[in-house]
Order: C-alpha cells, then structure tokens, then sequence
C-alpha cells in the first residue's frame, strides 16, 4: 500500500516544470531499481495500466505508466507540445483540463471566468485521481504566480484542494517575478496568488527565476578543467554531466532552470520513496518547520550544484556542502538570510553521508546562523539513502526565515507602484470588486508584521512551571 | 522468565532489530547454557523458526519492511500504517493510538498466545518523533489497563540535545508526562553519548546512524544477556532476575535509569585489553558517582552515590573476584571483552539534561510555537502544562537527592 502524491501542473511555466520533474523522475526509478516490476516507490507518482486501462497491483509488471497528475492550461500550446513529445504517454486526456484563449497575463480572469466555468470539471477530474490512491499523502502544485492560468487558476485550485480534501496536504512550488519581470501585470498578479496561497496552501517554495539563472551560471562557469578531468574517466571528455543529468547541449533555455525545480521536488518527497536512516516524510517537513500556520514560506537551496565524480567521500567537500548551502548563491529564491532570523531549519541529505556528520556540521554552523531565540536547536534533519542521478550525495536545505518578508515587501511596493495610479485596474474590474485590491494588500501587511515581530522578538525569561506532586 | 518487546517507530525498530541481531551473534561465542536460556527468555518457536518476543509497530512501513527480513521475525506480529505520524506526539496519541487501537490488542494477544506468558514488556522508542513517542504512549496506557499482571518498562532513545527534530522538547515532555504514571522503570538512551562513545574510544571518526545504533543496542544487551555461573548442563539457572531488579532500583518517584557499560573498545584493541576487576570496578564507580563517560572520568570530583544501582559483571574469572559492590555474576566473556562490567543506575545526574528540555519545551510553549499542529489533534496548551508540572516534579525529585 504506496503513499501517493499528486501533482498538479498549472499554466505554462506549471506544465513546463512539469515535464523536467516527470523526466526526471522517470529516470530516478529507472536508477534506483532495475526490476521491471511496478513497485511501491513507483506508486507514489505512477499508476500502472494494462491496455485495456485496468489497473494493475504493486508486484506486476511495467506495462504501461501513468502519471498521477492534472494538467491544466487554459491555452494550448503547452499542452499540445506535452502529449505529442515521448512523456506524452503519461498521461491520458482525462487528465487534461484544456481551454483555447488562455487567461491574459489576468489574475481575475483565471481565478475568477476560468475558475468558475471549470470549477465543476476540475473537482471532478480531482475525485478520480484521489479515487485512484490508496493512501495519499499530498497535492504538489507547480506554476508561476506571475502571469493569468497559473497564478488565477492555480489559486483558485489550492482553494478547491482545501475545500474539498483539507486532510491532504498541499504544497506548492512558486515562481515568484523577478525584479525585471516583463509581464506588465505580474505585481498584481503576484500578490493576490501570495494572498491566497497563505490562506490555503501548507507550505509554500518560494522560486524566482534571477535566483535560477544565478544558479545556471554557477553551473555553467569554469572549473570546466576540473570537471572534464573528473569526467575523463566517464568516458567522455568534454561533455559535462551537471546536475541535470543529461548532456548539456540538448537542452533548450528554460530547461535548465527548470530542471533545477524539478530537483527540488525529487529531493522533497525522495524520504517517501527510497529508503533512508532518518527518513522525513511529507508531513514532517510542515510539522517541523511551520510554527504559526501563516508563516509557511519556505526557502530552499541545495548543494552541491555540480556533479562530484570521486567515489569516495573526502570530508573537505563534504563539509564543504554545508557551508555552501547557507549562501544565497545556491538559494532558489533571492534574499539575505544570513541578516535575518531563521525560525526553523530543514536539512535533507540524500547519499552516503553520516550521521555524525551532519550532527558535527550543524554543531559548527549553529553560531553563524541567528536562529530565533527559542529555537536555538531548531534543526531538523532527514537522511534518505538514494543519492541523486548523477551525483554520491547531495543536500536540499529549507529554512523558514523572517528574510521573506523583504521578498514580499518589494512585491507589495511594485503591486503600489501600479495601484496608486489604478493602472490596469479597470481589466481585473472586469471580473472581480476592487475592494479585493486592498483586502490583498491588507492581508499581505498583515503576514510582513507577524514577520517582522518574530524577526525583532527578544529573548524573554520565563517562570517554569510549578511541579505537580 | 520470559520477556517481550514492542519495537515503536522508526528508532525502535532500528534498535530492537539490532539488539537481537546482536544477541544472535553472540551466542555463537557462548555456552550452550546461554544459548538454552536465551531461548527460553526472549523468543519461542513457531513453524519450527526461533521467533523473537517482539511487536513491530510503525506508522510508515519503510523501517518495519527492512526488519521482517530478518529469520527471527514474523510478520504477523507487525503493525504498519501508511502515512507516519509527522512527528506530532498528538496524531500518534490521539489519532493512530485508538484506530489501531483493536489490530494492536489481537497481534498482543496472538503474542501471548504463541509464548504462554510474559513477565514483562519493554517498549523501545525515541522521545523525540512522533509514532514512538505518541502512539508509543498510548499503548502503554492500553497495555497498562488491558493486562495488569504485566510489569511495563520503557527504553526511551533521546536526541541529540543539540537538535535532530525541532519539536524534540515538546515530544519529550508529552511523553514523559504521559508514560510516567504507567511505567515502572525508563532506560535512557542517548545520541549524544553513543556518539561521543564512537568518537572517542571506538575510533569511528564519523559514525553512521547504523554505528550509533549498534554501540546503543550492544550496551542494553550488555543488560538482557543472560547471567550464568556453575554452568551443569542439566540445570540453568539465570543470576539475573531481570524484573526483581529493575524493580528494586526504582520505585514511584524515582523511575529514570542510566546505563553505563565498560570497557568500550574497538575490536582490534580487545585482545590487548589488561584491565583489573579493580581498575574497572573503580572506573565505573566513578563514572556512575560524577555523571561522566569512560572517556573524560573525573577523578578529582567526589560524587554523589546513586540512588540505586545494579551491577553486572561478566568475565569468566568473575568468581575469583571479590567486588566492592552488590554485583550479578556471569562466566561469558561479552562481546569479547575479557572483562566487562554495566551498571544500571538511578542517580540525579540525569538532572541537567532534563533541565534542558523543559527549559526549551517552557519557551516554545509561553511563545505557542508549533502549538497549533497538536491542537488540531486534541492537545491543548493545558495538556502541555500539565506535562511540564509531571517533569518539573521528576527534575525537583531528583535535586532533593543531590547533597
């Protein structure tokens, strides 16, 4: 009886992460065992059909995979691209939920026209995915919040996965705007998709794509020499095998960035699949690092960013790994950590490393890192034996940090900039009351203060509790 | 005498796996007579296999899978869930504790069944998760209710106080304030000692979970290891009398216990071990009096005896030596140490870290962090103060006992 997760792939940025995050996955399974039988850890994404679209048990063999996945797009360019490359056979129509116009670059017309009009459909299509687990354990939602489909739609659908399932879990990942977004409208639309995501989402990855290209760049950078000397005995010279796994010139732009996401989700729910020392299941991770429930931002980084090819494990790169994680260079979403306040700490290490190792690590880093006063040890952390592709070991962190707030700040100030002048306002006039513009602001205020108050809260002395005898 | 075990959670069953593989191994260099009241002690037969007096409970079934690959286990006397408990002692108590509330009673039973009786039960688990400490806390309860004749204890792993899992000082308190009313007598096993014992004198610089666990569930063996002296082939009789013991160095106010085994060597080191009965009756005294390990003794601090203690020395000249203390004797040469001697004890020196924990539980609990996740499932802030009242009682019990 596997623990299933469930993706839903909202928009066109939503869907393209998709396919990285489906490849990948793919290709993990394929890694990690070479049977060919349908097994637990493949159930949790996989369902297996014969051809006759029956079902078929943990134990039988591969016949035919599908993705337990929605796909949403409300044009359908994407879509069409999904279902005619090779992953295309992951999914059926069924799970498609498709329209032609797409939603303007307009948070209102998805969350509100399409919201509506497909409202019906989409709880339906839900009900016949869940029907299809036996044990689910999450939603995992991926889109920008940026644009119209993914940011409308895309909240208007953690709602419904609130209604309709508030037992299961939904993470998203997000893609916020960078500073130099070129869609006009992504400051309104990025803050009423934050609005509604701290409302009803459990926990919520923070990404932007300024953050991404850092990281690309890094990748990319030389330190060629050494790595086409480690790749040498590969077999292949000159052909670097990043962290992507797969040769770097058949990758089109997005493509890397987005496989980066797609990393991310793989190291997120690989304690639920592989076996590990210290597993960290789904629900540990928002147990663990939540400690108000508004306060669900999480921002991820991880390490090491290229391939290590020694087979053994020099402890020099290893504690390397830990010292590098805390800098926002190999931070997914841009931000200073380091001058805030961390409020809790996850630590998820996949491959062949120690326990003790992490333990000596987290010990040293402790007095760099300004944790919250009464959280000082707040540190949790996972160790799951299968290593990522291409890489003997690697380390996802996810630090729940005041440092957010700043994020949001600047979102609120671009999301002013236009409103002072109610910009563009009379296109979301069409399908929503304006007073929704300053219940988001205000909501948004609202979560920078509890923010704020955490960052600036000072140690207290408090009376212990009297024994009962 | 015939003693069982519930294996809880994830650190449970990694340890109660390894305390039997390890007792397995063992008697490959012990009597017939050891092996005889092994036997007899901690598994039955069934379907012509040796199985062993052990529940496997987990909520995930990941860790539990991994142990019924072992000869010495039956799956029908397992219980696993899907979903884990998320570290929330409150979803484990309150929400997997009474839905498997009937699947627990019948593998119970069917237990009880297969070996006739038990005289006890030890529950292995971790303070710091949430199915060992949670769903572990209730069935102790239910255990405690269901069948009064039998003698509960805990062995409780504790985290490293550095932090492994945030929520570590709220389990911890929870579970205390819960188990300590049903429970006669808890081992405490900590992370942070294994480790340090790897470190330093097992010459494992960088000691895997796996390592941890093995030094962790040697040293409980070096407990439940049967006790034999004038081994006749005919008659075996165990020194140790395992429950009277426990019994004896515990009573209601005073129920944490220490376990202190020397000497720790790495295996290469062992056939050049010289150690006197004196030295290591001396040694281990020490340790036990200042609160310190094998490999930072304190020798210029006076002490403070403990409250009780037991001692166990195992060395086949055992009997020619005359000990200073009340002491179990036992001809087996341990986990080939030509001379070893454990020592349960119930001393104060536990203090410290239990100020430490309820320290850290008071501030996260006066700030309500996290506090919503066990309110979703039926702890409320007055169930939280209520555990702190139980551990303040327990730490303030303890102080009176320091001079």
């Amino acid at each position: 009886m596997p623990r299933e997760l469930i993706f839903v792939q909202v928009g066109q940025c939503g869907n393209q992460i998709g396919m990285r995050f489906w490849d990948l996955a793919l290709k993990e399974h394929a890694k990690a065992k070479q049977s060919l039988l349908y097994d637990e850890s493949l159930s949790s994404f996989f369902r297996n059909v014969n051809s006759k679209n029956q079902e078929l048990r943990i134990g039988d063999p591969i016949q035919n995979l599908k993705a337990r996945a929605l796909i949403v797009d409300m044009e359908e360019g994407v879509i069409n691209q999904i279902m005619k490359s090779p992953l295309g056979e992951l999914f059926d129509e069924k799970q498609c939920i498709n329209d032609v116009s797409g939603a303007g670059n307009n948070w209102a017309h998805g969350f509100y026209h399409y919201g509506n009009q497909y409202e019906k459909h989409i709880e339906e299509r839900l009900r016949k995915t869940v029907e299809q687990c036996d044990s689910l354990q999450c939603f995992f939602m991926t889109h920008s919040i940026g644009g119209g489909t993914g940011s409308g739609l895309g909240s208007r659908i953690v709602g419904l996965l609130e209604d309709n399932y508030p037992e299961v879990f939904r993470f998203t990942a997000s893609v916020f705007p960078s500073g130099d977004d070129d869609v006009v409208t992504s400051p309104y639309n990025s803050l009423f998709s934050l609005y509604e995501l701290a409302k009803h989402a459990d926990c919520v990855f923070p990404i932007d794509n300024q953050a991404l290209i850092n990281i690309v760049d890094q990748i990319d950078k030389p330190n060629k020499a050494r790595l086409v000397k480690e790749n040498a005995h590969e077999g292949s010279v000159g052909i670097k095998i990043t962290q992507f796994g797969e040769e770097e010139k058949r990758q089109k732009p997005f493509d890397k960035m987005n496989s980066l996401i797609a990393h991310l989700l793989s190291h997120i729910t690989c304690s639920m699949r592989f076996e590990g020392a210290l597993n960290v299941d789904l629900n540990e991770i928002t147990m663990n690092l939540v400690p108000y429930p508004d306060l669900h931002f999480l921002i991820s980084s991880m390490a090491p960013l290229y391939s290590l090819l020694d087979s053994k494990l020099q402890p020099r790169r290893l504690d390397q790994m830990f010292n590098d994680i805390y800098h926002p260079d190999f931070q997914m979403i841009t931000g200073q950590p380091s001058l805030h306040k961390y409020l809790a700490v996850g630590l998820l290490v996949r491959g062949d490393v120690a326990f003790s190792d992490v333990n000596r690590n987290i010990k040293k880093l402790k007095d760099q890192l300004r944790m919250i006063y009464w959280n000082q040890e707040g540190f949790k952390y996972g160790i799951c034996n299968q290593p990522p592709i291409g890489q003997q070991y690697s380390m996802l962190c996810l630090a729940n940090n005041t440092c957010i707030k700043d994020t949001f700040q600047e979102m609120t100030d671009r999301f002013q900039k236009l409103y002072k002048r109610k910009v563009y306002v009379h296109h979301y006039k069409q399908y929503m009351e304006q007073s929704h513009f300053d219940e988001t602001l205000n909501g948004i205020q609202n979560l920078m203060v509890k923010y704020q108050d955490l960052e600036m809260a000072q140690p207290k002395k408090y009376q212990r509790i009297q024994p009962i005898f | 005498m015939s003693l069982g075990f519930i294996q809880l959670g994830q650190c449970g069953n990694q340890i109660g796996h390894a305390l039997f593989d390890f007792m397995i191994q063992e008697t490959q260099m012990s009597s017939p007579g050891a092996q005889a009241l092994l036997n007899e002690i901690f598994f039955f037969e069934r379907k012509n296999k040796q199985i062993a007096k052990s529940l496997l409970i987990d909520m995930e079934p990941k860790v539990v899978d991994r142990c019924l690959k072992a000869e010495y286990y039956d799956k029908a006397f397992s219980l696993t869930k899907q979903e884990g408990s998320g570290n929330n002692w409150a979803y484990g108590f309150n929400n997997h504790g009474p839905a498997n509330k009937n699947a627990i009673l019948q593998i119970m039973d069917s237990l009880l069944e297969e070996c006739g009786y038990l005289e006890s039960l030890f529950f292995i688990s971790s303070l710091a998760g949430g199915t060992g400490s949670g769903l572990g806390s209730y069935i102790l309860e239910l255990m405690a209710d269901r069948y009064p004749e039998i003698e509960l204890f805990n062995i409780c792993v504790m985290p490293h106080l550095t932090g492994e899992v945030i929520l570590q000082s709220l389990n911890t308190v929870l579970t205390i304030g819960s188990i300590y009313q049903h429970s006669e007598g808890i081992i405490l096993l900590q992370n942070d000692e294994a480790q340090a014992l790897c470190n330093n004198l097992l010459n494992l610089k960088s000691p895997s979970l796996n390592d941890i666990n093995q030094v962790m569930s040697t040293n409980l063996a070096s407990f439940f290891w049967p006790c034999l002296t004038n081994q006749v082939y005919s008659t075996f009789h165990n020194n140790l009398q395992y429950v009277q013991e426990l019994l004896n160095i515990t009573n209601n106010q005073y129920k944490l216990l220490q376990l202190n085994q020397i000497p720790q060597l790495p295996q290469q080191s062992k056939a050049f071990q010289n150690d006197t009965w004196s030295a290591l009756e001396k040694r281990i005294q020490q340790m036990v009096m200042t609160g310190t390990k094998e490999y930072n003794i304190n020798w210029h601090k006076k002490g403070q005896q403990p409250f009780k203690q037991l001692m166990i020395a195992r060395g086949n000249d055992v009997k020619k030596h005359q000990f200073n203390w009340n002491t179990v004797q036992d001809e087996h040469q341990f986990n080939k140490n030509e001379k070893s001697i454990t020592v349960l004890h119930n001393s104060s020196n536990i203090v410290e870290s239990l100020n430490q924990i309820s320290d850290r539980a008071n501030q996260m609990i006066q700030e309500r962090a996290y506090l919503y996740q066990y309110e979703k499932f039926g702890v409320k802030i007055q169930h939280f103060q209520e555990s702190m009242g139980i551990v303040e009682g327990i730490i303030n019990d303890y102080e009176q006992l320091i001079q």
